[in-house]
């Protein structure tokens, strides 16, 4: 039977889409996957502020960090995208061939960091 | 002696303090208490200070990389028996080399992301936990006497060292004892030698029970034993060695309840100020009080001196 187009559900924000932690329901970790999600918006914070005052090495730093730590706390989307960023900085770092494309993917991704530290949630 | 039941201590040294708190919090159900630190320079100093069974290792750190971590804790005698499992996000085939070379015990890639990640993380730590436990057992056991439970020759020998050095760095004063049974060889030949073991023994309980915690109890060989006593000097020995000596005498043995037993003992404290005394020149001393004191009617305790050119032995209660 098709579908009624009119009852289907609205088209989704994806941005705005909270983000759980897979480790939400494990007694285990959930007094550090709190802290975490507490944090986050100081994290927010560290991560605007570099980059408007365009420190790529703790750019970098930041974006390892989330690389390294998210997986660990239920949150492996934002490792990914961290680790993309990082691997962009790296590149660009090291005199990069991307051109003025390698900077608005920086900044894409940039922003997908953002967007995705936003979204988590405990 | 550290007790060996105490939950073992596993030192984390890794940069980021997400990865304490994730390490932390895995590792809760393990029998394990996990000691963190964010810097190689910090963590070094903490390895020979807490002694921990094993260290889990990043290599990526500002200022003193793990490479030169591993390395700095190979080089000092304190720490080069800890095994040490490097956790590393970046796991090339050159680093993994390059950790082996320099003795690290394990290399597990550094993710907590899944639950494989974190069972083999829990089970090459276990691993590595329980080489390190049966490793401290058999050290142990190679340093114990059997019958008495006391420390051995083996021990003995360390630990004089130990304490001698300690000595000769910070002047604490020292006291050796040896402590020898009396006519032990007539009570093995008229009691046998069961008998002979029971005296053992319970010389051994009684050297132990008027020992302090810091002090050492060995049995040097035979029936002699021996009592190191840090930060205490001759006249206070005296006291422990009397102690011991009238305990003995007091003590009834069912086997021969018509013959008690005694002992002699030979001491000597810290050598006079001014006086270079060897460690084996310093046991020597007590030997030759020891020696005193049997041939001057034995049951007795005799302080000896430490000294190149040692004065006449005094005689003791």
């Amino acid at each position: 039977m098709p579908t009624d187009p009119t009852t289907q559900n609205p088209p989704v924000n994806h941005a705005e889409i909270p983000l759980r932690s897979q480790f939400a329901d494990d007694p285990d970790m959930r007094e550090i996957v709190d802290i975490f999600v507490t944090e986050m918006p100081s994290r927010i914070e560290m991560l605007e502020r570099v980059w408007r005052e365009q420190q790529t090495e703790e750019l970098k730093r930041l974006a390892h960090q989330l690389k390294g730590a998210s997986g660990g706390y239920g949150f492996p989307a934002v490792g990914l995208v961290a680790a993309q960023l990082e691997q962009t900085l790296q590149t660009l770092g090291q005199g990069g061939s991307n051109g003025p494309g390698g900077v608005d993917s920086l900044r894409r991704q940039f922003e997908e960091l953002l967007s995705m530290c936003k979204r988590v949630t405990g | 002696m550290e007790p060996i039941d105490a939950k073992p201590k596993l030192l984390l040294i890794d940069d980021q303090e997400d990865i304490h708190r994730l390490v932390t919090a895995r590792l809760r159900h393990e029998q394990v208490e996990v000691v963190v630190s964010s810097s190689g320079a910090e963590g070094l100093a903490l390895a020979k200070s807490q002694r921990p069974s094993a260290i889990l290792l990043d290599l990526d750190m500002p200022g003193m990389d793990g490479f030169a971590v591993l390395r700095a804790l190979k080089a000092e005698p304190l720490t080069t028996n800890i095994p040490v499992v490097i956790f590393s996000a970046n796991s090339e085939a050159d680093d993994k080399v390059m950790a082996f070379d320099l003795g690290a015990a394990d290399f597990v890639r550094k993710s907590l992301d899944s639950s494989s990640d974190v069972a083999e993380l829990k089970a090459r730590l276990r691993a590595v936990l329980r080489l390190e436990r049966l490793l401290r057992l058999l050290a142990d056991r190679a340093e114990v006497d059997g019958l008495t439970g006391l420390g051995n020759r083996v021990q003995f020998d360390r630990r004089w060292k130990q304490e001698y050095s300690e000595h000769v760095r910070y002047g604490h004063p020292l006291t050796l004892l040896i402590l020898d049974l009396d006519h032990f060889k007539k009570i093995n030949d008229t009691y046998g030698h069961p008998a002979g073991d029971e005296v053992l023994q319970e010389f051994g309980r009684i050297v132990q029970s008027c020992s302090r915690t810091s002090d050492i109890a060995c049995r040097f060989g035979g029936e002699e034993f021996v009592m190191i006593l840090p930060n205490t000097n001759s006249q206070d020995a005296v006291v422990v060695a009397d102690r011991v000596r009238l305990t003995l005498g007091k003590t009834l043995f069912p086997r021969h309840p018509e013959h008690s037993v005694t002992c002699s003992v030979g001491l000597a404290g810290t050598p006079l100020p001014g006086t270079m005394v060897s460690a084996e020149q310093w046991v020597e001393a007590a030997d030759k009080a020891l020696y005193a004191a049997k041939h001057g009617g034995r049951n007795r305790v005799v302080v000896g001196q430490a000294g190149p050119a040692a004065p006449p032995v005094a005689k003791a209660g």
